[in-house]
């Protein structure tokens, strides 16, 4: 399909759609040689909104279910402020055509007359509203007709299922997000897939139909039986009405079985928002860390006391020093300028004093025995200077170490808490942050969604064989009530006025046979050209060209990819690879489709990290070159340089590598004071 | 385009799985004609097929005269 061919988004203006206070216009690119268009915003900006209105205008719903007691689809802001009595509006406006011009222009409109302030939600048409208004829903598609010029189609929804039939937008507008779990939510998308694109339902129904009216037909022949053919005609009927039973059981059962689908889907992607496992993750990290800061805590304190001690040891012993010092100055002065006698021995003054003779035999009285009196007085002084004379400079020695050693102690003491206490404001920021990310998670919640997805399980598990049994009964009775109903019509045939009514079970029967043998046919050729066609994109856009040698779908619609050295890496592949693989499965889907429709991805880079986003970017504009690629990104996802773990150098950023094919590029933040969204177009 | 082509087509796999049947063409024809039913009724949410089909079976034998 050429370029000309595809379909391209030209713009879309919202007015009073959800966050869109106002009139907001985005217009995308329609040049096939910049084939993408990026709408960049935060979290909460309006992306994800943009992908809902675009799904609204088309179908009149939007494509997620919306929580009654979340927002209105019309802005809150305009509800409020208008009066009681006062209406305003809701619109959504899609031009659509080829790269040259707009062919189509799709309005969807909600006209509300506001009755009363009640802002409760309720759903009318699929839509939520406030009670508080009366709504009036409108929509019109106008074609440009080459010679006609713009007219408009009756048939709404036979047009727009014309442009993208509403079964299969999914493979056209989704969430990149959902789409690397694209596989893992189960088989059924494949299955779903081929069966959708291959039209399967239109020949199940068709046997279906012919089915019952050929049960019609035979009816018809139940007038004057014999015994025998009243026995056979009765059994038929009992039959056909048991079939029937079974059938009306299937359907339930399938419908139930698509809700508990549904449901399960949801829960589980809640859980995946939640992310539980990161939550207990957390929560670990945050009680390991918590009992590292009690032990740290408890650590620093001792250190503090210890630290406390050693000044109080040293304190003393740094004043001590400075008298001794001085003393030790002052006795080496004197003892320098002669004032310091020798120390002389006072036992030998003493005994002179008690025998009271001197050696040469005088006695010792008197003024001699005063002088030895005093000069003992004298000796009692000095001996002890001259003993602190002697001993000082060892004690000061001594002391000096002993203080230098309790500095050194007490200073690694210092440089030990300093770094105990950084280590504790580590602690403390990453307790912080880890208890803002978990304050928002409350375990009733997460342990209801957990036990709800368990339940859910087991009944989808109990509802598929349920299936599978009714299955089985149908194939049985079916082969049982064919077998009487071909000797019962046998029978019938020698019976003229029945000719015609014969002829046409004939043709039923007929019909069916084909219809059936047409059935398994085309499922197996819808999922070798899927296989083929996913194969093709897949090696065209994966950049392990080496690394995975074959794709393949085998009978249970499980894609198989194999790998140069080991079967099927299955969940094994990398977020960028998963979601290659999910882009891969819908080009094929897409192609065989024929509807050349844009694709819209809403944050589909979200999960991807590192050097993958680089693979991505560099890879992604040989993805369907030249159709149209809306992508709603965040700013990180975006904008945030991607480093190299091994050389720690800058690889740059998704931005800077898709720049070459981006026509249009806007980014959209929601403003507070304005309660709308603000639009800026990037210059490019 | 015309009011009328505005559904989806039949998907190019399924004509080219009915004509490749092994039968004659007017059956061929039945079946298309079957199947359009099918389409219609899917693209309008319709449920009723029973007067749409018994009409197709008669203008089979009044056109095949068998």
């Amino acid at each position: 399909m050429n370029a000309k061919n595809n379909l391209y988004i030209h713009s879309i203006e919202l007015h009073n759609y959800r966050q869109y206070y106002g009139t907001c216009k985005f217009e995308f690119s329609t040049n096939p040689d910049k084939n993408f268009s990026i709408i960049k915003g935060s979290n909460g900006s309006g992306k994800t909104t943009l992908l809902r209105s675009l799904y609204f205008g088309l179908y009149g719903k939007e494509n997620r279910t919306i929580d009654e007691s979340g927002f209105p689809i019309i802005n809150s802001r305009v509800f409020r402020e208008s009066e009681v009595g006062e209406t305003f509006n809701l619109k959504v406006e899609l031009k659509i055509g080829n790269s040259e011009k707009a062919l189509y222009t799709i309005t969807r409109e909600i006209r509300c007359y506001k009755k009363s302030g009640n802002d409760a939600i309720r759903k009318i048409q699929d839509v939520p509203l406030p009670e508080g208004i009366v709504p009036e829903f409108h929509q019109s598609i106008e074609y440009d007709h080459p010679i006609r010029g713009w007219i408009s189609y009756k048939l709404f929804e036979s047009a727009v299922n014309q442009i993208l039939p509403k079964n299969l937008s999914n493979f056209f507008l989704f969430d990149g997000e959902e789409l690397i779990d694209f596989f893992e939510a189960g088989l059924a998308r494949v299955k779903d897939g081929i069966e959708s694109i291959s039209q399967i339902t239109l020949i199940i129904n068709a046997i279906e139909h012919l089915e019952a009216v050929k049960n019609e037909f035979r009816k018809r022949t139940g007038n004057n039986l014999n015994e025998k053919e009243r026995m056979l005609f009765n059994f038929i009927n009992e039959k056909e009405s048991e079939i029937k039973g079974y059938k009306d059981q299937k359907i339930t059962d399938e419908t139930e079985l698509d809700e508990i689908r549904a449901e399960l889907n949801k829960v589980e992607q809640d859980l995946r928002n939640s992310n539980v496992e990161a939550v207990i993750a957390n929560r670990n990290t945050l009680k390991l860390l918590e009992d590292e800061k009690l032990a740290l805590t408890e650590n620093i304190q001792n250190e503090e006391d210890q630290r406390v001690n050693k000044v109080l040891e040293l304190g003393p012993k740094a004043y001590l020093l400075k008298g001794l010092i001085f003393t030790n100055n002052l006795l080496d002065k004197a003892t320098t300028e002669g004032k310091l006698p020798p120390p002389i021995n006072r036992k030998f003054l003493n005994e002179l004093l008690e025998s009271g003779k001197c050696i040469c035999g005088s006695e010792i009285i008197g003024s001699r025995k005063e002088k030895l009196l005093n000069l003992l007085d004298e000796f009692k002084q000095t001996s002890d200077l001259s003993e602190i004379a002697k001993d000082g400079p060892f004690l000061t020695s001594q002391i000096l170490e002993s203080i230098s050693s309790l500095n050194t102690e007490s200073s690694h003491l210092v440089t030990k808490l300093e770094r105990e206490y950084d280590t504790l404001d580590d602690y403390e920021n990453q307790i912080n942050q880890l208890q803002n990310k978990l304050k928002d998670f409350d375990d009733d919640t997460i342990s209801t969604l957990g036990s709800r997805a368990a339940t859910l399980r087991d009944k989808k598990i109990k509802k598929e064989s349920s299936i599978l049994y009714l299955s089985n009964r149908i194939k049985e009775e079916t082969e049982r009530k064919t077998k009487v109903e071909t000797k019962y019509l046998q029978i019938q045939a020698r019976n003229a006025a029945y000719e015609i009514i014969l002829k046409k079970i004939k043709l039923c029967n007929e019909s069916m046979e084909h219809l059936e043998s047409i059935k398994g046919n085309l499922v197996s050729k819808v999922k070798k050209i899927v296989e083929e066609k996913t194969k093709e994109s897949f090696f065209n856009i994966i950049w392990k060209k080496k690394t995975y040698t074959n794709l393949r779908i085998n009978e249970d619609y499980e894609i198989l990819i194999d790998h140069v050295d080991k079967f099927n890496p299955g969940k094994d592949l990398s977020a960028g690879e998963k979601l290659f693989l999910a882009l891969s499965f819908i080009a094929a889907l897409r192609e065989i489709t024929g509807f050349p429709f844009p694709l819209v991805i809403d944050t589909p880079l979200g999960r991807v990290s590192g050097k993958q986003k680089i693979m991505v970017a560099e890879n992604l504009p040989n993805y369907l070159p030249g159709r149209q690629m809306i992508m709603l990104v965040t700013d990180t996802e975006y904008n945030s340089p991607v480093i190299d773990d091994l050389t720690n150098r800058s690889l740059g950023a998704f931005r800077d590598k898709i720049l070459p094919y981006v026509g249009k590029e806007y980014a959209i933040e929601y403003e507070e004071s304005k309660r709308g969204i603000k639009i800026i177009e990037s210059k490019i | 385009m015309s009011e009328e082509s505005l559904g989806i087509p039949l998907s190019n796999l399924i004509i080219e799985q009915v004509m490749s049947l092994n039968m004659e063409n007017e059956k061929k024809t039945f079946l298309e004609q079957i199947l359009y039913i099918e389409l219609r009724n899917l693209q309008k949410s319709r449920k009723t097929y029973t007067e749409d089909y018994e009409n197709t079976i008669d203008k089979y034998f009044r056109t095949n005269k068998k």
